[in-house]
């Protein structure tokens, strides 16, 4: 199995969703858990070694690991 | 009293529940495993700097970078140009209660990837 995740940063520090890509079950209850978050305000970003990671507007199930941040706000 | 190998082995956690004993284990539990997935997501020189200076860099698609303070969440960001800090911001995690580690993260993915939208809703201070 081909383990993608998400990493939801929440009080506990994170929550971590993993998919398997071939999986569509998988699939769709991380794309649902994608779309919850980010039609609550969170940003999502497509993370890669040794790259600059990415902004996310929609969830891509082939993406190998992806964060999602709740909102910033200035201090 | 531990010696310098029994200190050697303790893990992340433990060391910070003895730092911090009136902290809830749950806050410690959840720092550390904050911290981990920070310390995952930088790049080795990004790592190497928070260890040893407890700060790291971050360059914006601008190319304008930033050091990313350790030790709090608020004011921490200092705006670099040519070595020198022009300023700093402040842009947090909504909810402050958060692991700090998370904080950082979320300011170094944001820094790096929605450099505008940081810049928008941080706080400039002196």
């Amino acid at each position: 199995m081909t383990e993608h995740q998400m990493n939801i940063l929440d009080r506990s520090g994170h929550t971590k969703i993993s998919w398997d890509p071939s999986n569509a079950d998988e699939v769709q209850f991380a794309r649902g858990v994608f779309e919850e978050k980010t039609a609550a305000g969170f940003r999502a970003f497509m993370v890669r070694d040794g790259e600059r990671s990415t902004r996310m507007d929609d969830f891509d199930p082939s993406a190998r690991e992806m964060m999602l941040v709740p909102q910033l706000k200035g201090g | 009293m531990r010696n310098q190998t029994e200190l050697r082995r303790i893990s992340n956690h433990e060391r910070m529940r003895m730092a911090q004993p009136h902290v809830r284990p749950s806050q410690i539990q959840a720092e550390a495993k904050a911290r981990d997935l920070l310390l995952a997501s930088l790049t080795s020189d990004q790592r190497a700097s928070l260890q040893a200076v407890r700060w790291f860099v971050v360059e914006g698609k601008s190319g304008r970078r930033y050091r990313v303070h350790d030790g709090h969440a608020m004011g921490n960001v200092d705006v670099l140009e040519e070595g020198e800090v022009l300023y700093r911001l402040c842009g947090h995690l909504g909810d402050t209660s958060m692991p700090l580690a998370d904080h950082l993260l979320a300011q170094k993915l944001m820094l790096e990837a929605d450099e505008d939208a940081f810049l928008q809703l941080a706080n400039r201070h002196a």
